[in-house]
C-alpha cells in the first residue's frame, strides 16, 4: 500500500502561495532574459554603431571604480574602528553608516552644485588662481565614481565589521598567542577571514551602481542603464529597451561571478568562541589625529556637509523674498509617494509573512526554493526589473485582450499596478529575509503546540506567529518602505503620466539646476531614510548573539 | 477500545530509516513509556502520531478512527491529541490563563481553565506570564494546557529532561498521578530507562527505528528478549552457559546459551579456592559494585552492601543469589 500525500489541512495552500509569489518575482526577469533569443538586428546594428560601445566601456569602468573605491574605503574604515582606539572612534563606529540614508541622486546633485564648474568652490578657485587655473573635472566619470563611492561604501563597511566581530576576533587572538605580531596576524588571519564579506559588499555596491541611471546623468556619464532608459522613454520601443536591458543583466551576472571568484572556495560560517572583539590598540599623536580626521572627513563629506547645505537652501527657499510657490506642490508629490510606499509595504509584508509561514506549514523544500527565487529580485538591477515587469504585464494584457477582457491602453500608458508590481519584485527580498528570521526564531514546538491544541495553520499564524514575530514584521515594513520611498530608477521608467513622487520631483528640479527648491523634498527623503540606519546601528552596537 | 493503534508505521528521511514498521496498541487508560537511545526514532514516532509529520506507510488509528493511511491524513488540529514538550513551549506572549485556555473552544472556557490549574496545583497563577514561573511550574502549565481541550490521547516528548534532577522525580510522580486521575491515555518519550520503568504501565524499547520489546516494566527489565534491551534497561553482564561456572549460568540450559545476570543477582564469598578475582571496585553510595574476572574468561559485576569492603585482588567464589535466575538471551540479538 502506498501512503497518501494528500493533506486536507490546507498545508498545500501555503506551499502553493509561496510558489506563486516566487513565480511572480522570477517571471519578469526570465522574460527579459529570453528576449535575447530573438534579437532584432536593426536595434543592435543601430545601437552598436552609435552609443553602445561607449556605454559598455563606461559601465565597466564605473563599476570597477566604485567597487574598488568602496572596498578600500569601507574595509579600511571597518578595520580602523575595529582594531584601534582614537578620539571619537566609538562615535564614528555608527556615524560611518549614516551615508546609507543619502540617496546617490541627492549627493550627486549636491556635488555638482557645490564643486561643479558653476559652483561656488570653482568660482573661488578661479578668482584666486586665475581663469585658467586647473581644477579636476567634476562632471566626469571620475566625479561619478567618487559620489557613488561616498554613498555606497557603507555596504562594505557593515559587512566587514560584522565579519570582524563574529569571526575574525577569536582567530586574531589565537594567532597572537601563537606568536604572530599584530600586522602579521592581520595579514595572515584576519584578511583571509573577512575576504568573503568584502567580496559580498563589493558585489552589492556594483549592483547598486548598475541600477542607477539618474545620478550618472548629472555627471554626463552614459552607462548601459542610461541607454535602456533613453530608449524606453524616448521611443517606447519595448523590444529595443529589453534587448539593451539584457546587457545590464549580463553586467549583474558578471558582478556576481566576480564575487564568486574573489571569495574563492572560502565560505566561513560563524565560528563560535567567546571572543569579545579585537583588542583595540590605542592610537596616539599624529596617528590619532590622522585617524580622527579621516573618519570626520568622510562623515562630513558624505553626510553632515550635504545635510547642512540642504538645510541652508531649504530655509533660504522658504524664507526668501521670492515666495514659496513650490511648497504648494509638496503635498501632491508626498501623497503619490505615500500611496506607493503604503501599497508596496502592505503587499511585501503580507507576501513575506505568507512565504515565511509556508516554510513552517508546507513542504520545506519547495518553500526554500521559493524564498531563494524571491531573493533574485533584489539582486537584479532596477532597469532589468522595470523592463521585465513591462514585458510580463504586456503579455498579460495581450492574453486578456485575446479573450475579450482587454483594457484599452492598460499598459501602454502605464498604470500604478505595473509600478507596484515592479516595486514588489524589487523589494520583497529584504522584507522576506527580515520576516523569515523572525518567524524562524519561533520554536517549532510552539507551532506544534498550537496545532495540536486545535488551531489550524491560519489561526496558528495569527495567534502565535504574528505576536512573536511582531518586531521582525515591523523591521520588514521599515526596510521595504524606506527602499520604496527612496527608489528613483524604477519610477522614472514606469510611472504613469503625471505620477511624480518625491524622488522624481527632486530629480527633475536638480536636472534643471533648481537646487534650492530641491532641498526640502531631498531633506524629507533623508530624514525618513535615517530610520533603517538607526535600526542597523543598534544591531551593530548590540552584542553578537 | 484502543486509544491508539499503529500498524506497520514507517518513515524515512532521505536515506535514513527513522521509524521502521512499528505496530502497537495502547489501552483505553494506559500509560506507555517509549524509551530508547537518542536517534532511535521515538520522537519521530510521536510527531507522526500527533500529525506533525506524515508517515510514509502504515496506518494510525486514534480512538477507533483512522487518522493516517487508507487515503486519509487528518491535520494535527483535528486529531484531539495533546502534546507536551521538553522545553514546555508555553506561548511567551500569553498569561498562564490564556495559555491553558488556548485550545478550549467551547463552553465555559474560564471554568475549564480554573479546573485545570486546580488539577495541577497552580490555582492563583493565572495572571502570570511564563517567564515568571519556575521550571516545574512551567511543566505543570504545559500539562494543564494540553489536558484542557480533553484530548483523547496525550503525548509527552522528554517532558522532564529540562528539569534539574532534584525536581525531576517529584514532577514525574505528580504528572503520572494527574494522568491517572484524569484517566487520560498517554505515550511519553524518554531516553532515561529508570524514568520509563517508574512511570509506564508498559514500556516499549526502541532501537534503530524498530520496537525491540514492548511489555510490563518488570518483564522488560527482568526478562529482556534481546541483548540490546537487556543492556539498555540496566547494568547487565553476559555469560555463556557451559563455559562459565554453573553456579552463575544454572545447569539446565544447553551449552552455548548466552545468559544475562544483573549485579544484584550475583553474590560472592572470599575464598582462596574461588574461581574469580576482584579486578576493581566502584563506590555507589548505598553499595559497592565489584567487577569480577572469572578464570573461565567471562566478566561480571556484583553489588554488595556498603558496610563491607573487600580488597581488589581478593580471590572469590561468585554465585547467583537465592531466588535469582539467569535469563537466557535469544542468539539472534
Amino acid at each position: 500500500m502506498t501512503s497518501t500525500s494528500w493533506r486536507p489541512s490546507s498545508t498545500w495552500g501555503w506551499s502553493a502561495s509561496a510558489i506563486v509569489a516566487a513565480t511572480l518575482v522570477v517571471v519578469p526577469v526570465g522574460m527579459l532574459a529570453t528576449s535575447v533569443l530573438s534579437p532584432s538586428r536593426d536595434v543592435w546594428a543601430q545601437q552598436w554603431s552609435t552609443r553602445l560601445p561607449g556605454e559598455l566601456v563606461t559601465t565597466a569602468v564605473l563599476l570597477v571604480g566604485v567597487a574598488v573605491g568602496s572596498i578600500v574605503l569601507g574595509a579600511g574604515l571597518a578595520w580602523l574602528v575595529s582594531a584601534y582606539r582614537f578620539p571619537g572612534s566609538g562615535t564614528f563606529g555608527w556615524m560611518l553608516i549614516l551615508p546609507f540614508a543619502m540617496p546617490s541622486y541627492i549627493l550627486g546633485f549636491l556635488t555638482l552644485s557645490t564643486l561643479g564648474r558653476t559652483g561656488p568652490v570653482q568660482d573661488a578657485w578661479r578668482s584666486a588662481f586665475g581663469q585658467d587655473a586647473w581644477f579636476p573635472a567634476v562632471e566626469s566619470l571620475g566625479g561619478a565614481i567618487v559620489a557613488f563611492t561616498l554613498v555606497l561604501y557603507p555596504y562594505v563597511y557593515l559587512l566587514t565589521r560584522a565579519a570582524l566581530r563574529d569571526q575574525a576576533a577569536g582567530a586574531y587572538q589565537a594567532a597572537r598567542t601563537l606568536g604572530a605580531g599584530p600586522s602579521e596576524a592581520a595579514r595572515r588571519v584576519v584578511l583571509p577571514l573577512v575576504r568573503p564579506a568584502i567580496a559580498a559588499g563589493g558585489a552589492v555596491v556594483m549592483m547598486e551602481t548598475l541600477t542607477d541611471f539618474a545620478t550618472v546623468q548629472y555627471f554626463g556619464v552614459d552607462t548601459v542603464s542610461v541607454g535602456v532608459f533613453r530608449i524606453w522613454r524616448g521611443t517606447y520601443d519595448r523590444d529595443a529597451a529589453s534587448e539593451i536591458a539584457t546587457l545590464v543583466l549580463a553586467f549583474a551576472l558578471m558582478a556576481i561571478g566576480m564575487e564568486r571568484v574573489a571569495r574563492g572556495r572560502a565560505k566561513f560560517g560563524q565560528s563560535g568562541g567567546a571572543a569579545s572583539g579585537l583588542d583595540r590598540r590605542v592610537l596616539t599623536g599624529w596617528r590619532a589625529v590622522l585617524a580622527t580626521s579621516t573618519c570626520a572627513g568622510i562623515v562630513l563629506g558624505a553626510f553632515v556637509g550635504p545635510v547642512i547645505q540642504l538645510s541652508v537652501w531649504a530655509i533660504r527657499e522658504q524664507t526668501g523674498n521670492r515666495g514659496t510657490p513650490l511648497l504648494d506642490q509638496y503635498p501632491g508629490y508626498l501623497w503619490h509617494s505615500v500611496q506607493l510606499v503604503v501599497v508596496t509595504v502592505v503587499i511585501c509584508t503580507l507576501v513575506a509573512f505568507v512565504v515565511a509561514n509556508a516554510r513552517r506549514f508546507g513542504g520545506r523544500r519547495t518553500t526554500q526554493l521559493a524564498s531563494r527565487a524571491i531573493a533574485v529580485g533584489y539582486a537584479v538591477p532596477g532597469p532589468v526589473v522595470g523592463i521585465g515587469v513591462l514585458l510580463a504585464t504586456v503579455a498579460v494584457d495581450r492574453a486578456l485582450g485575446r479573450i475579450g477582457l482587454g483594457l484599452p491602453g492598460f499598459v501602454a500608458t502605464g498604470s500604478l499596478l505595473v509600478l507596484v508590481y515592479a516595486y514588489t519584485v524589487r523589494f520583497l527580498a529584504p522584507g522576506l529575509s527580515a520576516v523569515e528570521s523572525g518567524v524562524g526564531q519561533v520554536p517549532e514546538e510552539m507551532t506544534a503546540s498550537a496545532r495540536t491544541l486545535g488551531a489550524p495553520p491560519i489561526e496558528t499564524a495569527r495567534r502565535v506567529h504574528v505576536p512573536l514575530a511582531r518586531a521582525s514584521l515591523f523591521t520588514a515594513a521599515v526596510l521595504v518602505g524606506v527602499d520604496a520611498l527612496k527608489e528613483l530608477p524604477i519610477v522614472l521608467l514606469l510611472r504613469p503620466f503625471g505620477f511624480d513622487t518625491l524622488p522624481v520631483w527632486v530629480y527633475n528640479l536638480a536636472s534643471e539646476s533648481r537646487y534650492e527648491q530641491a532641498a526640502l523634498p531631498a531633506l524629507s527623503i533623508i530624514v525618513v531614510a535615517l530610520l533603517p540606519v538607526y535600526l542597523l546601528s543598534r544591531r551593530l552596537e548590540g552584542s553578537p548573539r | 477500545m484502543s486509544a491508539l493503534v499503529l500498524d506497520g508505521v514507517s518513515k524515512r528521511f532521505d536515506d535514513v530509516v527513522a521509524v521502521d514498521d512499528v505496530s502497537l496498541q495502547l489501552g483505553e487508560h494506559e500509560l506507555l513509556a517509549l524509551v530508547g537511545p537518542s536517534g532511535c526514532g521515538k520522537s519521530t514516532l510521536l510527531r507522526m502520531i500527533a500529525g506533525l509529520q506524515p508517515p510514509e506507510s502504515g496506518t494510525i488509528e486514534l480512538g477507533g478512527q483512522t487518522v493516517d493511511g487508507h487515503g486519509v491524513a487528518v491535520a494535527p488540529e483535528r486529531r484531539g491529541v495533546g502534546l507536551v514538550f521538553q522545553e514546555h513551549a508555553l506561548f511567551p506572549h500569553l498569561t498562564v490563563d490564556d495559555n491553558v485556555g488556548f485550545g478550549v473552544r467551547d463552553g465555559d472556557r474560564g471554568g475549564r481553565v480554573a479546573e485545570m490549574l486546580e488539577l495541577v496545583g497552580l490555582r492563583g497563577y493565572g495572571r502570570r506570564y511564563p517567564h515568571e514561573l519556575s521550571g516545574g511550574e512551567r511543566q505543570r502549565v504545559a500539562l494543564a494546557r494540553a489536558l484542557a481541550p480533553r484530548p483523547t490521547l496525550l503525548l509527552l516528548d522528554e517532558p522532564f529532561a529540562s528539569l534539574d534532577p532534584n525536581l525531576r522525580a517529584r514532577v514525574r510522580d505528580d504528572v503520572a498521578s494527574i494522568l491517572r486521575t484524569t484517566r487520560t491515555p498517554a505515550v511519553f518519550v524518554t531516553h532515561d530507562q529508570n524514568e520509563s520503568l517508574a512511570i509506564g504501565d508498559r514500556v516499549a524499547v526502541m532501537q534503530a527505528g524498530r520496537i525491540a520489546q514492548i511489555d510490563t516494566p518488570e518483564r522488560v527489565f527482568h526478562a529482556p528478549t534481546s541483548r540490546f534491551v537487556a543492556a539498555f534497561m540496566g547494568e547487565a553482564s553476559f555469560l555463556i552457559a557451559g563455559t562459565e561456572p554453573p553456579a552463575l549460568t544454572g545447569d539446565d540450559l544447553p551449552a552455548g546459551t548466552t545468559v544475562m545476570v544483573r549485579p544484584d543477582d550475583v553474590t560472592f564469598e572470599p575464598t582462596d579456592a574461588g574461581d574469580a578475582l576482584i579486578r576493581s571496585a566502584e563506590f555507589r553510595g548505598s553499595a559497592w559494585c565489584y567487577t569480577l574476572q572469572l578464570d573461565s574468561g567471562g566478566e561480571l559485576r556484583s553489588t554488595r552492601s556498603h558496610l563491607e569492603r573487600i580488597a581488589v585482588g581478593t580471590r572469590v567464589a561468585p554465585r547467583l543469589r537465592p531466588g535469582h535466575r539467569p535469563v537466557p538471551i535469544p542468539i539472534s540479538s
